[in-house]
């Protein structure tokens, strides 16, 4: 069969003259053997592009995603999501970096330090990290009530987000997802004793994620109402152990002590 | 619909193509339950950006591929091979193999997922098995070949390229590919 090959591969390279193309179609059309040489000889051309196409496409993908894999497993959540497309030159991380040293300078450093009049409360506030989107599970789980009060949840309308939420809580105690987007409406609308009461529950529950978010949303619920003393206790506390909010709780420790 | 179509696919396609809003809204709305899945079963955050990261190249792998679709929401497939994953790593660890879901979550794609996984698995592994053997062939014959079928380039610039003479260039990438279909036959005989 070796024979066949500089036809096959003049064929397949797309190296024949129109007129000896059609000739070869038309011995292909008659000769199986042929048939199964093209066939067998395409294959393996198809799996040598496919493979090296697909390295390169994988390569530039994961370059791709590496930015946002940073951004959204950060151990220090970001405040705020950033375009990372487009990578600036070197010259400009630098124009960059004496911008934000400038800005804090003249705008940050005299709201923290030269205006003493900022409240621990405006202080938490102000540092406390967007809340989790709540997850949407559409087609596998959540019913139409429970998928529309997430959506108000993650469209940051706690008032009308409640609820709907804390309904589904009444019939499901158990959701712990749940129960801590009830505490966030709660704490967002400043019914600070109920928020409070959700957070510990979920302190007390046992599970490892939760009870480090319980932990977390007490102390900030506490400093935004004013118990300042007792919430600064419960940050110096995640702020000795390591967990999710372990640098969250040191900024904040700092700025607070400022 | 054809029975190949789905309403996911676009998430497929948007993904394919590199599209950096979608892909951010990937992450923005599928890694808080990865991250909780891998935090609340013994991992750490670095644990659930791996998996994470894993699980969509692999997606991102199948999607490159016509022969693979989606037919759950991609978060709750993303989760699923989150969730295999780390299972896997747990087993290797020698530790516990029971897994606990976030809560809220409800599998009801889980057999699909897995009947995906093994339709998308079998091309690949076609492939795989082709490529293995190009492997074995030399480092001259494997660049010749790729330069001429890959890069799509004439022999004489692949006898250029690799300073040997055009006939020589010609006749072994002739060799090299009839000695990588023998390959291929010994193991399909």
């Amino acid at each position: 069969m070796s024979d066949f090959y500089p036809q096959i591969e003049a064929y397949l390279g797309d190296e024949l003259s129109p007129e000896a193309r059609a000739e070869f179609e038309a011995r292909l059309q008659t000769d199986e053997a042929l048939q199964a040489e093209v066939v067998s000889y395409q294959e393996m051309i198809d799996a040598l592009r496919a493979d090296a196409s697909q390295k390169e496409a994988v390569a530039a993908f994961r370059q791709m995603i590496e930015p946002f894999g940073e951004q959204y497993f950060a151990e220090e959540p970001s405040a705020e999501v950033k375009e990372v497309a487009w990578k600036p030159p070197q010259y400009l991380w630098m124009v960059a970096a004496a911008a934000v040293l400038l800005l804090a300078v003249f705008v940050l450093l005299p709201k923290n330090i030269a205006d003493p009049s900022r409240s621990v409360s405006e202080i938490a506030l102000a540092e406390m990290p967007p809340h989790d989107k709540l997850e949407m599970f559409m087609g596998n789980g959540d019913s139409t009530e429970l998928a529309a009060a997430k959506l108000l949840f993650n469209a940051e309308k706690y008032a009308e987000a409640y609820a709907p939420l804390n309904t589904f809580l009444q019939q499901n105690p158990t959701n712990r997802n749940i129960k801590l987007a009830v505490g966030i409406c709660l704490l967002e609308t400043e019914k600070f004793a109920e928020a409070l009461a959700k957070f510990q529950e979920l302190e007390t529950e046992g599970h490892r994620f939760f009870k480090q978010k319980g932990a977390w949303y007490t102390a900030m619920t506490l400093l935004i109402s004013g118990q300042e003393t007792e919430g600064i206790q419960r940050l110096e506390q995640i702020s000795d152990t390591e967990g999710l909010y372990q640098a969250q709780a040191k900024t904040l420790l700092k700025l607070l002590r400022k | 619909m054809h029975p190949r179509m789905s309403a996911y696919q676009h998430q497929l396609t948007a993904l394919k193509n590199h599209d950096n809003s979608f892909i951010q809204q990937v992450y923005q709305d599928c890694s808080p339950s990865i991250k909780q899945l891998i935090l609340s079963n013994g991992g750490s955050i670095s644990d659930a950006k791996e998996m994470f990261q894993k699980a969509l190249i692999d997606t991102y792998e199948k999607a490159l591929k016509d022969t693979f679709t989606l037919r759950v929401p991609i978060c709750n497939y993303l989760y699923r091979v989150c969730k295999n994953m780390w299972l896997n790593e747990l087993r290797k660890k020698g530790k516990h193999v029971t897994i606990s879901d976030v809560e809220g979550y409800k599998d009801d794609g889980t057999g699909d997922v897995m009947v995906q996984q093994e339709e998308a698995a079998a091309e690949e592994k076609r492939v795989a098995l082709m490529m293995r053997h190009f492997h074995r062939l030399g480092k001259q014959c494997q660049q010749i070949l790729k330069m001429r079928w890959f890069e799509k380039k004439s022999y004489q610039v692949v006898a250029e390229h690799l300073d040997i003479s055009y006939g020589y260039a010609r006749r072994r990438g002739s060799e090299c590919m009839q000695q990588w279909r023998r390959l291929i036959e010994e193991i399909i005989d």
